[in-house]
C-alpha cells in the first residue's frame, strides 16, 4: 500500500540482470571459460525465433520443459575468416579465411527466471564457410553458469532467489 | 601487451543517457597513443562519436547510448608495421611498443589488416566498465585498416570510422554482410555462385524471396510488387545491373551474404553491402530494435483523455521513477464530490504498468500537527496504464466493481514540454524544472498528502492532493505562473464533475470554484515553500520531491 508520503509496497527490484559468458575456440573446440553475472541489460531478439534447418549462430535460453525463454542471433562469433577493407569503393569490403581459426567470444544472456539451458547453434566446424543447416553447438546448465567465480564472491555472482531451477 | 608498455590513466563517459546498468554501453580504447596523444586521441575519439549521432538511426536513438572513453596511455606511438606482408605490401617496420600491441598485417597476408590483443582489450574494457557490450579499440595510425570479431579495431585514418560502423553493425546488432561475393568481384572465386543453404538467422538477409513471406515483409516498398525486386542473369559471378528501383527502396535484390545467387538482400545498397553507404532500412529497425529496451521510456507529468480535452475535469498524475509509475488520479465520486485515488504501478512484461487502487481518508488539509499515523488506505480495485509512445497510452481499470478503460494523453499547456529521465541526476537540487510529485518536508514527515507538479515553460500546473474537514479526499489545482525569480504562484480552485465512471464524461457538467490562491516559493530544484490561502485558512508548508527509487527523475 503507498499513498503520497508512503511507498512500502514498492518492490525491490532493478535493472534486469545478465550473465557474461566467455567461451575460447581453437579449431573444432569450444569450451567455456567464464560466466559473470552483471547488473544490465542483455540484447533483446530483433528476429523470429530459430527454425530447424536455419543457418548461421544463434543462441538460445530454454526452461527446463525445453520451453524456449529468450534467442538472439550472432554474426559469426567463431571467425573462419576475416574481413578485408579494399579501396575499391564499390566492392569496399571482403573477406579472406584464416588458416587456423581460434579465439575467443562472449554472449550476453539474461539470466531469467525459469532459466534452465544455455544452447549455441551454429554452423559444424569442417563447415563454417558453407551454407549448412546450423546444429547444436554447446550446452549449458544455468546452475553452471551462475556459479559465482572462483575467488570472487560479490552480491553481483550470487544466483537469484526464487528464480531458475537449482541443480 | 605489457604493463610496461602503457597504462590506463582513467576512464570518462562522454556521452551519458543515464546509469550504465540500464544504457548500452559503448567503451572505446586507444592504443598507440603517449601520454602527449591524448588531446588527438581526445579528438579522434568524438570524431567517432559525432559520426555515430549522425549516421541514422542512432541520433533518433541517442539517449539509450552510454559512451565511455578509457584514456590508456601506450610507451609509444602507433601500431606495428610489417616490413613484409603475405599481400607483397610494403610496410614501415615499425614496431612501437603499445598497450594493445595494435599490429597492420594482422594476419600475415593482408595489410590492411588491423588487429590487436582483443583478448586484453576486452578485459580492460571490462575493468573500467563491467556493464559494456561492446568494445572498440582505435589505433593511432593514420594508415587505412581495421577489422572486426569481438573487439572492433579502427585506425584514425579519417575514412577507417567506415569500418567502426560496419563492425558495430556486426559485433552489437547481429548483422550479416550483404555483399554478393566473397573474395571480391571478378576474382573468378568458386563455391559463391548460388547460396544453397536454409534461411539465414541474421535480420538483414534472406534465401525467401516470396512477398507473404519474406522476414521484413512489413517493411516493402511495394507489398504488393513481385519478388525478387532483382534477378542475377549471371550467377557465376557479381550482378552488374544498376539499382532499377529508387534509392532506399526495400525488396529483395539478388546476391547477398557471399553469394552471387539464391541470397537477398533488402536494399541495393546498405552499409553492410559497402562502405560509405548508410544502413538500410531493415538494418536500421535492427538497430532500433536493438536499442529501444536501453531507452529512458519516463512518463512523468500530468496526462489527461485522449483526444486532449474531450474529457476535461479530471487528469492522472505520473510520477515515474525506474520502473515504477506512482500515479494520482484525479477525478469525482458517485455524487461528484472531488475524488482521489493513487496506484503504485509496477512495470510488467510490455510497456504496462500495473497496481492497486487505493481511497486514503486522513487529517484535514490545515490540521497543525498533521499526523501521518491518522491516514487510511481503503483498496477500492485495480489499474493497469499500457503506453504506446511516451505521450499516449490507456489506463484501464476497475473501481468499486466498475471497469472501464480510458485513452490518455499528455497535457500540453505551455512550451517547451519537459522530456524526464531516471537517474539522470544524483543531486535534484540541480534541477531548473520541478515536474514531479513532491510532499511535506522533511520527507516523510506528513506522509499522507502531496502535490504534483506539471512544470512547462514558466507554467506549474499543481494539484494538490489533500482532505477537507471531514477527512475525505479532497484535491485543489492551480496554475501558477512565474511573477518573480523562483517563485509561481496563482488562485486555487475545487471542481466538482461527473462521476468516474460517466459515460459520456460530459465536461461541460465540470464545475469550478475558486477558493483562495497557492505560491511556490523555490529554494532549488528539490526545496520549495508552499504558502496557500484556502477558505479564509492561511498556511505555509516546506515541500520537497518524493522519491521512492533513487535517485529519482529529472525533468528538463
Amino acid at each position: 500500500m503507498a499513498y503520497p508520503g508512503t511507498a512500502t509496497d514498492i518492490p525491490a527490484s532493478g535493472p534486469t540482470h545478465t550473465l557474461r559468458v566467455t567461451f575460447a575456440y581453437r579449431g573444432a573446440e569450444i569450451a567455456l571459460t567464464g560466466s559473470r553475472r552483471v547488473r544490465m541489460v542483455a540484447p533483446p531478439p530483433v528476429t523470429p525465433p530459430p527454425e530447424k534447418g536455419q543457418t548461421g549462430y544463434w543462441f538460445e535460453v530454454r526452461a527446463a520443459d525445453g520451453t524456449l525463454l529468450f534467442h538472439r542471433a550472432l554474426h559469426e562469433p567463431i571467425r573462419a575468416d576475416v574481413e578485408v577493407y579494399t579501396g575499391d569503393r564499390r566492392h569496399s569490403v571482403q573477406r579472406a579465411p584464416l588458416a587456423a581459426p581460434q579465439g575467443e567470444f562472449e554472449v550476453l544472456v539474461p539470466d531469467l527466471p525459469g532459466a534452465a539451458a544455455f544452447v549455441l547453434h551454429g554452423p559444424p566446424a569442417d563447415a563454417r564457410l558453407q551454407a549448412v543447416p546450423s546444429r547444436e553447438l554447446v550446452r549449458i546448465g544455468f546452475d553452471e553458469l551462475r556459479k559465482p567465480p572462483p575467488g570472487t564472491p560479490g552480491p553481483e555472482q550470487r544466483p537469484p532467489t526464487g528464480g531458475g531451477p537449482k541443480s | 601487451m605489457s604493463s610496461a608498455d602503457g597504462f590506463i590513466a582513467g576512464t570518462t563517459k562522454i556521452v551519458d543517457g543515464g546509469p550504465d546498468a540500464l544504457r548500452y554501453n559503448i567503451v572505446i580504447l586507444g592504443d598507440g597513443y603517449r601520454a602527449g596523444d591524448m588531446s588527438k586521441y581526445h579528438a579522434d575519439v568524438q570524431n567517432f562519436v559525432t559520426t555515430l549521432e549522425t549516421t541514422p538511426p542512432f541520433g533518433a536513438l541517442w539517449d539509450a547510448l552510454n559512451i565511455h572513453r578509457v584514456d590508456v596511455v601506450s610507451t609509444d606511438s602507433g601500431a606495428d608495421d610489417p616490413a613484409s606482408c603475405g599481400d607483397g605490401s610494403a610496410g614501415s617496420g615499425a614496431a612501437p611498443k603499445t598497450y594493445f600491441d595494435a599490429t597492420f598485417c594482422g594476419d600475415g597476408a593482408i595489410r590492411r589488416l588491423l588487429t590487436c590483443d582483443s583478448v586484453s582489450a576486452r578485459n580492460a574494457a571490462l575493468s573500467e566498465v563491467p556493464e559494456a557490450h561492446v568494445t572498440m579499440v582505435i589505433v593511432n595510425s593514420a594508415q587505412y585498416g581495421g577489422s572486426g570479431g569481438p573487439v572492433a579495431t579502427f585506425s584514425a585514418h579519417p575514412s577507417a570510422v567506415e569500418i567502426a560502423l560496419h563492425e558495430l553493425g556486426h559485433t552489437a546488432f547481429g548483422l550479416a554482410d550483404e555483399y554478393e561475393y566473397y573474395a571480391g568481384c571478378g576474382t573468378g572465386e568458386a563455391g559463391h555462385d548460388h547460396y544453397g543453404g536454409g534461411e539465414p538467422v541474421e535480420p538483414n538477409v534472406t534465401a525467401n524471396a516470396n512477398a507473404g513471406t519474406i522476414k521484413w515483409r512489413p517493411m516493402l516498398s511495394a507489398p504488393a510488387a513481385a519478388l525478387p525486386t532483382t534477378v542475377n542473369a549471371d550467377c557465376a559471378q557479381c550482378d552488374p545491373q544498376a539499382n532499377p528501383r529508387p534509392a532506399n527502396y526495400v525488396g529483395a535484390y539478388a546476391g547477398a551474404r557471399y553469394h552471387h545467387c539464391g541470397a537477398y538482400r533488402p536494399s541495393y545498397n546498405c552499409r553492410m553491402r559497402a562502405l560509405n553507404q548508410q544502413f538500410c532500412a531493415v538494418c536500421r529497425r535492427a538497430i532500433r530494435d536493438t536499442l529501444i529496451p536501453y531507452l529512458p521510456a519516463v512518463y512523468q507529468g500530468l496526462w489527461w483523455n485522449a483526444p486532449a480535452g474531450s474529457e476535461s475535469g479530471w487528469g492522472i498524475s505520473f510520477a515515474h521513477q525506474e520502473d515504477v509509475i506512482f500515479a494520482t488520479w484525479f477525478t469525482y465520486n458517485a455524487a461528484g464530490k472531488p475524488w482521489w485515488l493513487i496506484m503504485t504501478a509496477v512495470k510488467g512484461a510490455g510497456d504496462d504498468y500495473s497496481g492497486t487502487l487505493y481511497e486514503t481518508r486522513g487529517p484535514a488539509f490545515d490540521a497543525t500537527p498533521f499526523d501521518p499515523a491518522l491516514v487510511t488506505a481503503l483498496a477500492v480495485g485495480s489499474g493497469t496504464l499500457t503506453f504506446t509512445d511516451v505521450d499516449n497510452g490507456s489506463f484501464a481499470y476497475t473501481v468499486n466493481g466498475i471497469s472501464q478503460t480510458k485513452a490518455i494523453t499528455r497535457q500540453v499547456f505551455a512550451a517547451p514540454v519537459p522530456r524526464c529521465t531516471f537517474g539522470m541526476e544524483s543531486n535534484l537540487a540541480l534541477a531548473t524544472n520541478v515536474q514531479d510529485l513532491w510532499w511535506a518536508a522533511p520527507a516523510g514527515s506528513e506522509s499522507g498528502w502531496g502535490i504534483s507538479f506539471a512544470h512547462q515553460g514558466d507554467v506549474i500546473f499543481a494539484t494538490w492532493f489533500t482532505y477537507d474537514q471531514n477527512g475525505v479526499p479532497w484535491w485543489l489545482i492551480v496554475t501558477a505562473t512565474l511573477g518573480a525569480p523562483n517563485v509561481y504562484s496563482g488562485a486555487l480552485y475545487t471542481t466538482t464533475g461527473p462521476a468516474f465512471s460517466a459515460v459520456p464524461f460530459n465536461p461541460a457538467q465540470v464545475a469550478i470554484t475558486a477558493v483562495g490562491t497557492a505560491t511556490f516559493t523555490f529554494a532549488d530544484g528539490n526545496h520549495a515553500s508552499f504558502a496557500y490561502t484556502v477558505n479564509g485558512v492561511t498556511q505555509t508548508k516546506q515541500i520537497t520531491r518524493q522519491i521512492f527509487r533513487p535517485p529519482g527523475t529529472l525533468c528538463r
